[in-house]
Formats: C-alpha cells, sequence, structure tokens
C-alpha cells in the first residue's frame, strides 16, 4: 500500500512551497493543500456555523451534507481574497487541516498553527422555500458562493457495465442517497424553473447556473437522451430570463456535432464543458472505461474541439481530474513525467481553442481509487501554473470557469491577475 | 494605535466634493491611478472600495495586492487645503455574502444599471498630511535647504558703500 503522501518524508509542506513558489498566490496554494488534504473542524468552530446564515445543507451528485447519516457541517469555506475551498468534511483523510475559532475569529490552522481566516459559505434565501410540488428548493439547485448548481440526472449509465470512471462514486453516491434519503433520479423540470425563479429574486446571489449529471448513453446517437434532458431543464430555466442567452455553463458528455448544434440553438446556454478527466490516450482507457469504450479518447477531445465552432473561443473547456495521472499501478511514476504528458496535451487542446482546468483529485469513498492518494501538493502548483501560462500563451481566458463562477479550480485562480 | 491623521482622512473621504484616487502596482511595480469617487469607509476604520468591473486593472492588482503583501496608496483632496495620502494594504474582498449584497442593493438603487463585482477592505498603514506646505515643511526639516541662486542673486548691483 502507497503510504499517504503527506507523510511522506520528501513532499514539501505548504510553507516550503509557498517560500519556494513565490509569484503562485499563496491563498491558492493553501486552497489547493486543504482540498488534497481535506479539512476538519473543532467543536468551537462548528458551534459558529449559524443555520438561519449559512449553508450546511446540501445535496450534489458526488456528495451530501446535512441529510439523514450525515450531520450539517459547513458546506465550504472562502479565503479572504474570495478564493472558494471546495470541500466536505472527509472523516477518512489522514491528515486533514483544521478549522478552529480562535480570538473572535474562524481560522485554518495545522498542527496547531493559524494559517488564514476562514468564513464559511453563507445560505441563500430560496433554500428555505418549496416548490408548487412540494419539493424543498435545496434538493433542486445547490448554491456556491454566486453559482446555482442543478442535477437534472443522478446516475451515470457508464456504471450499467463496470465502467464508470474510476475516481468517481456518483452511482454508488445515488444508490445509497435513494435508500437514505429517497434521492430522486430525475428532477422535473418545472421544479427546476420554480427554483432558478425564486433563487435569482435575491440581488447580487449567483452570477451564474451550472448543470452536470450522469451521462445517459441511450437514444438514437450515443447520449441523445442525455442531451435531451439537459435541453428540456435549460429551456424551463430559460423561462426565467428577459435575455436569449444566459450565464451558464453545461458539463455532460462529449455531444456529436449535430447535438452541440441542437443544444446552442434550442437553449440560452452560454458554455459547454465536456470533460476529458486524463490527458492520456492509454490512462483514459484505464480510468474511463466506459468513455473510452463508447468513444475513445481522440473522438472526445475532436467532439471538444468541434464544440468551439458551435460555442465559440473561451466558451469551452474540459476538466481533469488533476493527479490521476499518477494512480497506481499504470499511472505515470514520476510527477515530472504525469506533468509533461498533461501539459504538452493541454498545449494541444488550447492551439484549438479548448482550454483545460483541473480539480484537485481527492481519493473518494465508494470510487474504485478510495484508497489510493493524490501527488504532492509541489506536482498541484505546477500544473495550475502551467494551464495558467497555457491560457495565457494562447490568449484565452478563464471566465467560464473562474474563481467566481466555479471555484473549484486553482489553476482558474491563477487566472485573476 | 491609529494612524496620525486618521480622523481627518476620514472626513476628506466624507467630502461630497472629494477627490479620491488609488494607486496599485502589479507585478511588475508598474503603477495605476484610478478616480475612485465611491471610496468611503467602514465602522471598523477599513477604507471601502466599491470595485464594478471584474477585469478592470485596479481589481487585478488589489487581489496582487492581496496575494503578495503589496502596498497601494489613496490620495484625497477636500477643498484647496486638505489634502491627504493613506498607505494601506488590502484586508479583504467580498464577492458574496451579506457584505456584498448590501453593496449591491445600494449601488443598484442609486444606479439601476450598476454592475459590482467586489466590496474590497483596505486597512490604513499610514496617512501623511499632502498639504503642500505641512508637507514641504516636513519634508525640509533639518534638510539643507535647496536654493537656486538666481532664486537669491541680487537684480541690481549692491550700491558701493
Ligand atoms: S462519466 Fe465518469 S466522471 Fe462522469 S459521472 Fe460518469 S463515471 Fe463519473
Amino acid at each position: 500500500m502507497n503510504a499517504p503522501n503527506e507523510l511522506k518524508s520528501h513532499q514539501l509542506s505548504y510553507h516550503e512551497i509557498v517560500a519556494k513558489y513565490p509569484t503562485v498566490s499563496p491563498f491558492v496554494i493553501l486552497k489547493t493543500d486543504v482540498q488534497r488534504r481535506g479539512v476538519t473542524y473543532t467543536t468551537q468552530a462548528i458551534e459558529r456555523a449559524n443555520p438561519a446564515l449559512h449553508l450546511l445543507q446540501f445535496r450534489s451528485i458526488f456528495h451530501t451534507i446535512g441529510e439523514k447519516q450525515t450531520p450539517q457541517i459547513p458546506v465550504s469555506l472562502l479565503l479572504r481574497d474570495g478564493t472558494s475551498i471546495l470541500t466536505g468534511m472527509r472523516p477518512d483523510a489522514p491528515a486533514p487541516y483544521l478549522v478552529d475559532f480562535v480570538d473572535g475569529r474562524l481560522v485554518l490552522t495545522d498542527h496547531g498553527q493559524i494559517l488564514e481566516e476562514v468564513e464559511y459559505w453563507h445560505k441563500p434565501q430560496y433554500v428555505d422555500k418549496h416548490t408548487s410540488a412540494g419539493t424543498p428548493m435545496w434538493q433542486v439547485a445547490t448554491p456556491r458562493p454566486q453559482r446555482l448548481d442543478i442535477n437534472p440526472y443522478s446516475y451515470c449509465h457508464f456504471w450499467d457495465d463496470g465502467g464508470g470512471c474510476k475516481y468517481c462514486n456518483i452511482s454508488s453516491h445515488f444508490n445509497k442517497e435513494r435508500k437514505n434519503n429517497g434521492k430522486p433520479l430525475r428532477i422535473a423540470p418545472r421544479d427546476i424553473y420554480e427554483t432558478v425563479r425564486e433563487a435569482v429574486k435575491q440581488p447580487g446571489r449567483f452570477a451564474n447556473i451550472m448543470l452536470t449529471g450522469g451521462s445517459i448513453l441511450s437514444g438514437s446517437q450515443l447520449f441523445d437522451d442525455e442531451l435531451q434532458v439537459y435541453i428540456e431543464t435549460l429551456q424551463a430555466i430559460g423561462e426565467n430570463f428577459t435575455t436569449r442567452r444566459f450565464p451558464s455553463q453545461l458539463i455532460a458528455s462529449a455531444f456529436s456535432l449535430d447535438q452541440l448544434a441542437r443544444l446552442y440553438e434550442e437553449t440560452g446556454l452560454l458554455t459547454y464543458t465536456s470533460d476529458l478527466e486524463v490527458l492520456d490516450d492509454a490512462l483514459f482507457n484505464w480510468i474511463c472505461p466506459g468513455k473510452a469504450g463508447k468513444l475513445g479518447y481522440q473522438a472526445w477531445k475532436r467532439r471538444l474541439i468541434d464544440a468551439v465552432q458551435i460555442f465559440g473561443t473561451g466558451r469551452v473547456n474540459t476538466g481533469i481530474v488533476g493527479g490521476v495521472e499518477t494512480a497506481t499501478p499504470h499511472g505515470f511514476a514520476s510527477e515530472d513525467e504525469a506533468l509533461d504528458a498533461t501539459l504538452t496535451e493541454a498545449e494541444d487542446l488550447a492551439q484549438h481553442g479548448v482550454t483545460v482546468v483541473q480539480c484537485v483529485w481527492s481519493p473518494t469513498r465508494g470510487s474504485a481509487f478510495a484508497k489510493q492518494h493524490p501527488p504532492s501538493l509541489e506536482y498541484y502548483v505546477r500544473l495550475s501554473q502551467g494551464l495558467d501560462a497555457l491560457r495565457r500563451h494562447y490568449n484565452l481566458n478563464a471566465d467560464m470557469d473562474s474563481y467566481r463562477i466555479c471555484g473549484n479550480h486553482p489553476d482558474t485562480d491563477l487566472s485573476r491577475i | 494605535m491609529a494612524p496620525e491623521f486618521k480622523q481627518d482622512f476620514f472626513s476628506a473621504l466624507h467630502g461630497p466634493d472629494s477627490v479620491k484616487l488609488i494607486a496599485t502596482t502589479d507585478e511588475t511595480g508598474t503603477p495605476h491611478l484610478e478616480e475612485v469617487p465611491s471610496l468611503t469607509f467602514d465602522a471598523n476604520g477599513y477604507i471601502v472600495l466599491l470595485e464594478e468591473n471584474e477585469y478592470s486593472h485596479t481589481n487585478r492588482n488589489l487581489v496582487g495586492s492581496l496575494w503578495f503583501n503589496r502596498k497601494l496608496s489613496i490620495y484625497v483632496r477636500n477643498g484647496a487645503t486638505h489634502q491627504f495620502q493613506a498607505i494601506a494594504k488590502p484586508y479583504k474582498v467580498f464577492i458574496t455574502g451579506p457584505v456584498f449584497e448590501e453593496h449591491y442593493r445600494a449601488i443598484r438603487a442609486k444606479r439601476p444599471n450598476a454592475k459590482l463585482s467586489a466590496v474590497w477592505l483596505l486597512e490604513v498603514v499610514h496617512i501623511t498630511d499632502e498639504n503642500f506646505k505641512t508637507r514641504q515643511a516636513h519634508e525640509d526639516l533639518g534638510r539643507l535647504a535647496l536654493i537656486h541662486l538666481d532664486q537669491i542673486a541680487r537684480s541690481t548691483a549692491p550700491t558701493p558703500s
């Protein structure tokens, strides 16, 4: 078994990385490490969470907070510079950061040392309301600091024949939540319409709507039924706005050119993402066997590039699970090699107008890689720097997945300046 | 201890016709100057800057200042004699939450088309009185005066005694 990375003696600590990379934001380095190592809370810190003000209940496709069998805890954190840290409580994390309440301030600490002030995410007003069908609105849309997330379909059919991506827990999570909390497979477009209508009444609260869910393979063409779910949902959302297009992002399967044209023409969607997950053909085959089997790495990539024709430059990107390329036993053995391969492929995508954004891989319960360990903090810093540098070099930007619109990509945090 | 002139500086900031400028720098040290009429202060003594443009030069420089501990300068002139400069550093930015929303509602109540990207809190490090005479007296204190000789040259030859 691998030793947890933070216990490996050769790895540099947060402070050492900050000193070694003086041109990289220490806030972003901290966020990265907190996402990588996880976070937990002292009793005093939990007591500062006010259910009337803070978000303590959250339902997403990958995790749940504040439902049956999951305690109400702060959903996530904000740093002083507006950087979001998306991290749920990970009881099995080997060396988590600790949020504490010290001298009247909520602070992130590590081994007793105070590193930064933090704030809990605030609760928007809509979450305590119900739709006309009686559905609690917090179960329809989950808020981030400036974004409304909607998961119209919570199961991924790549799992049907064991083809789910190895770092992903979507379908095991869905099965558990269906049993524990009656989570529905699909959310009705009418409930979504009403929830969005309520949410956008709060001035200044939301700047974007993001849709994502599991892949649906059925239909006359691969992903046709998934496309239909999103078209119906986006049309329902669009009824709320005075403009044809509204600030929005869809993270979905790699649609064909015809499907993309329908998506663009029949809805008010502004930006499109389809995740390649790992930028290496052979590792894609191993880590994302469903995607590889149904479409393949090169076709997935081709479709992303095609999407730029439909949505325009700067409005198409792809997400990767940063660090999963080092998973054992088939991943890159050296971090240098992994970084080189990833950035070379990211450059090819950038040359075609597709930007790459990374999420920090946090091995999750319910995924095949649950017992693996992410690479070093230094790896993530270099990866973020590399992706940010590519965007600057190719005159692309990170606006569609920025620190504000999304908040889950350390590389796009760096693009703020 | 509160910086000297803090009350005078805040009064000047409060003046309805005050001129308010902020100078920030980028990572190369290149300065950027901008007039910010909305600069004000809050109950905790922070200068409050409402940034309306997400991608503005000032906003990016303020992010850089917070990340890399770069200071900035704020100049306020209220009338002919009240001129102050504050050296400050960003303490925090609100891009969401109750403080942000309060300012968002207020700015849009005043100007319905206004946008708001961020509410910056800037911590004053020190303040100098920039009134010309006060500043000159302070700057010249203990120094050998620079006087070009033409300024003290007689315009006419002295009358022989
Ligand atoms: S495609 Fe892969 S990452 Fe996406 S939901 Fe399905 S299994 Fe998870």
